[in-house]
C-alpha cells in the first residue's frame, strides 16, 4: 500500500464526514464492526471461493479469523445480535477499512484478453488490498422498491456531498431472473440447479445446454442404466433397501455424512430425469436471450415483457415492481436516460437477491464503480434469523471518489 | 550475491535415489560432504555447486524465495505453494519419475456420485439438509480451490489435513478429499473412489529454477547442469 500524503488524508477525512453525514441524517445509526472477524460466517455463507480473496488465518488460540473483506455480513450480524427477533426496522451506517487479497497475476491474465497494457498497469490502483468503505445497511423495511430507490438515492446524495456530479446509474435485478425460472415449466431439481449455477456463468451455460438435451444426454451418460430403470419403479424405501443390500454385498461401509435415504432420494431423482423431456428449445433460447438484455432501463423493461409473452409465462409481479422502482428512482432525481440496466449485472455477488446498482464515474474518467449495493433478503435467515428479513444496503469507495474527483479536475 | 550455485535435492526416499541416479547418469556424481547423515553435499565433477538435501516441500518454498537456485521437487508442491508460479519459478525439465495424481475422491458408498457435477449437487443438498457445508479434507488448499472453482463448485469447506488425509471421511472429519495417489490402493482400502473428472493435477518430479537474479558464475553453473540433464 502506498503511503497517503497529509493532503490526501485530509481530503479522505472530509469525504468520510460528508458521506456519513448523509447516512446518519437518514437514520443510519453508527456502528463499528470488528476488523478481525470470525472466518466461519464468511466461509459458510460465501463458500471457499471467498478464501481466495480474503486474508484468513489462525490465531494462536486456534480460532480461524479473517480481516473483514466487506461490511455487509458483519453489519447484518450486528442487527441480528441487537434484534434477535428481527422485527424492528433499523438502518446502520459505518466507515472503515476492508481487505481483499488481489492476485495480481490473475488480474493481469483477466485483463490481457480485453484491456490495453495501459489498463493492465493500473491494476494495483484499481485493486488495492486495503481500502476504505463507507456504507449504510437497512433491515426490515417492507416497501421493497421504495427502500431500493431510497438507498440508491442516498448513495447519489452522498456522492454529491463528497463533491462529485455527472456519475451514472447502472442497475440490475437477479430477482427477475429467479421469477422467470419459476415460471418456466421444468422439474424443480433443474430449477434449483440453474439458480445455484446462476452465479457462475460458464457452469450455468453448460448446465443450460445439457438440460436442453437432457433425457437423451442422461440416457447416454448413464452407466447404471438397468439399475436406474429398475429403481424408477420402486418406492424410496425400497430403493434405500436396495442400496443397503448393495453396500453390504460389496462390503462398503457407509460414511460421509449422508444416509442411505439421502442417496436413495438422489438416485430416484436421477431415474426420474432419465424419463424427463428435455427443456424445450424455446425456453433455453428464452433464458439465453434474457441474459443478453442490456441498455436503457425502460426499453429493457419492454424487451423483457415481450420476451416473456406467451407460453403461459407471467412475470407480472416482478415487472410491475421493476417499473415502480424505476419511477421511484426518477423521483429520487436519477436521469434514467443516462442509466443502464443489465440482466447479467449482480451475477458476481452471490448474496444479492434482487435490486443491485452501481454509481459509475462518467466515461473518460477513472472507470471503477464509486458506489454500489443491493438487496439481500436471504442473508439474515442464513445467518440464523428466525424468518426472512428484507435487507438492502450500499457502500461508497472514498479512495475512488477522490481519484475520480482529481480526474475531473476538482 | 552468492558466487556458489545452490542445488537442492530431496533428502530421502525414492525421490532422492532417483535424483542422484539421474545426475550420476548425466556425469555428475553427488556426494555428501562432512558427516554421512549430514545435509550438505557437492558434485564431484563441478566446482562451485553446493548441494542441499531438503524435504521436497522445503525445496519448493526455497525456490520461490530464491534461496535455492535449482532444485528437484514435485510439481504438485510447486503449484500448491504459488498460484502465480510462473512469476517465481521456471520448470526446466519434467523428470519422468515421482508420478502421482492429485485427485478428488468421495466415499464408495455414494453410489449416486460419479463426477464433479454430482458432487456440486450433493454439496448443495447437503447444505440444505444439514445446515453446514460439505467438508473436503486436503493439504492442497490452493489447488483444491482453483479446481473446484473451475468446475463452478463453491458450496463446500476445506478442512486442512496434514497427514492420513484418506482416513478423514471414515473418521468423520470430512466428507470428501483431495489428495495424491500413485496407485489408488490406499483409496480403495479406505473405501473411497475417484471422481471421473476428478483429476486435479498429473504431477511428477521436476527440475525447477528460481526466477530470482543469480550471479554470473552461478548462472553459468546452472546452465551446465540443466543442459547436461537435457532441460531448457
Amino acid at each position: 500500500m502506498t503511503q497517503k500524503s497529509a493532503d490526501t488524508l485530509d481530503a479522505l477525512g472530509a469525504i468520510e464526514k460528508a458521506v456519513l453525514g448523509v447516512f446518519r441524517q437518514a437514520g443510519g445509526e453508527r456502528v463499528a464492526p470488528d476488523i478481525l472477524q470470525p472466518a466461519d460466517p464468511f466461509l459458510d455463507r460465501l463458500g471457499e471461493s471467498i478464501r481466495a480473496r480474503t486474508y484468513v488465518f489462525t490465531d494462536p488460540g486456534g480460532a480461524e479469523l479473517c480481516l473483514r473483506p466487506d461490511f455487509t455480513l458483519p453489519v447484518a450480524r450486528i442487527y441480528l445480535a441487537r434484534n434477535p427477533d428481527c422485527l424492528a426496522p433499523r438502518c446502520y451506517s459505518y466507515s472503515g477499512p476492508a481487505f481483499r487479497y488481489q492476485n495480481k497475476w490473475k488480474i493481469r491474465q483477466g485483463h490481457a484478453a480485453n484491456a490495453t497494457a495501459h489498463e493492465a498497469a493500473r491494476t494495483t490502483v484499481e485493486h488495492p488490498r486495503e481500502f476504505e468503505q463507507i456504507g449504510i445497511e437497512c433491515f426490515h423495511y417492507h416497501d421493497f422498491e421504495a427502500a431500493d430507490a431510497r438507498i440508491a438515492g442516498l448513495s447519489a446524495k452522498a456522492l454529491r456531498q463528497a463533491g462529485l456530479t455527472g456519475f451514472t446509474l447502472h442497475l440490475g435485478d437477479p430477482g427477475i431472473f429467479r421469477a422467470l425460472l419459476e415460471q418456466i415449466e421444468m422439474p424443480p431439481r433443474w430449477r434449483r440447479r440453474l439458480l445455484h449455477k446462476f452465479w457462475r456463468p460458464d457452469a450455468f451455460h453448460a448446465l443450460l445446454v445439457s438440460l436442453g438435451e437432457y433425457g437423451a444426454a442422461m440416457r447416454a451418460r448413464s452407466r447404471e442404466k438397468e439399475l436406474l430403470e429398475e429403481l424408477a419403479a420402486l418406492s424410496p424405501k425400497a430403493v434405500a433397501r436396495r442400496i443397503d443390500k448393495t453396500l453390504e454385498a460389496q462390503n462398503i461401509p457407509l460414511f460421509g455424512g449422508r444416509s442411505v435415504e439421502e442417496i436413495a432420494a438422489r438416485m430416484l431423482e436421477h431415474a426420474a430425469d432419465r424419463a424427463a423431456e428435455a427443456l424445450a428449445d424455446e425456453h433455453v433460447r428464452r433464458i439465453q436471450n434474457y441474459l443478453q438484455i442490456s441498455g436503457n432501463p425502460r426499453k429493457c423493461l419492454e424487451t423483457i415483457s415481450a420476451l416473456t409473452q406467451g407460453d403461459g409465462i407471467d412475470l407480472g409481479a416482478a415487472l410491475t415492481a421493476f417499473a415502480r422502482r424505476l419511477d421511484l428512482l426518477e423521483a429520487q432525481g436519477f436521469d434514467l436516460d443516462t442509466a443502464r440496466f443489465d440482466t447479467e449485472f449482480g451475477r458476481q455477488f452471490e448474496y444479492y437477491s434482487g435490486f443491485v446498482f452501481q454509481l459509475e464515474a462518467p466515461a473518460g474518467f477513472w472507470g471503477g464503480p464509486l458506489a454500489g449495493g443491493g438487496r439481500y433478503d436471504d442473508l439474515l435467515q442464513e445467518l440464523g434469523a428466525p424468518h426472512k428479513v428484507p435487507a438492502v444496503g450500499a457502500a461508497l469507495h472514498p479512495e475512488r471518489i477522490l481519484a475520480a474527483r482529481k480526474g475531473m479536475g476538482r | 550475491m552468492s558466487e556458489k550455485l545452490i542445488l537442492a535435492i530431496p533428502s530421502k526416499g525414492r525421490l532422492m535415489e532417483k535424483t542422484i541416479k539421474l545426475f550420476t547418469q548425466a556425469g555428475m556424481r553427488i556426494v555428501k560432504t562432512g558427516h554421512e547423515r549430514g545435509y550438505r553435499g557437492k558434485i564431484t565433477e563441478l566446482e562451485g555447486v553446493e548441494v542441499a538435501f531438503l524435504s521436497a516441500s522445503e525445496i519448493a518454498a526455497n525456490l520461490r524465495r530464491g534461496e535455492v537456485h535449482l532444485g528437484v521437487t514435485g510439481e504438485d508442491l510447486l503449484r500448491e505453494l504459488m498460484d502465480d508460479i510462473d512469476n517465481h519459478v521456471q520448470i526446466a525439465k519434467r523428470l519422468g519419475f515421482g508420478h502421482a495424481d492429485v485427485i478428488v475422491a468421495v466415499p464408495q458408498a455414494w453410489l449416486d456420485v460419479r463426477d464433479m457435477a454430482d458432487l456440486d449437487e450433493v454439496a448443495l443438498a447437503y447444505h440444505a439438509r444439514h445446515g453446514r457445508r460439505l467438508r473436503v479434507a486436503t493439504k492442497y488448499i490452493n489447488l483444491t480451490r482453483d479446481f473446484f472453482a473451475s468446475h463452478g463448485l463453491a458450496g463446500y469447506r476445506i478442512v486442512e489435513s496434514l497427514g492420513a488425509t484418506e482416513g478423514a471421511p471414515a473418521a468423520g472429519s470430512a466428507e470428501a478429499i483431495v489428495d495424491i495417489t500413485s496407485t489408488g490402493s490406499t483409496l480403495a482400502a479406505n473405501h473411497l473412489k475417484i471422481l471421473e473428472d476428478g483429476l486435479v493435477l498429473r504431477s511428477e518430479a521436476v527440475l525447477a529454477m528460481t526466477r530470482m537474479q543469480l550471479s554470473e558464475t552461478a548462472k553459468s553453473l546452472r546452465g551446465q547442469i540443466v543442459s547436461a540433464l537435457g532441460g531448457s
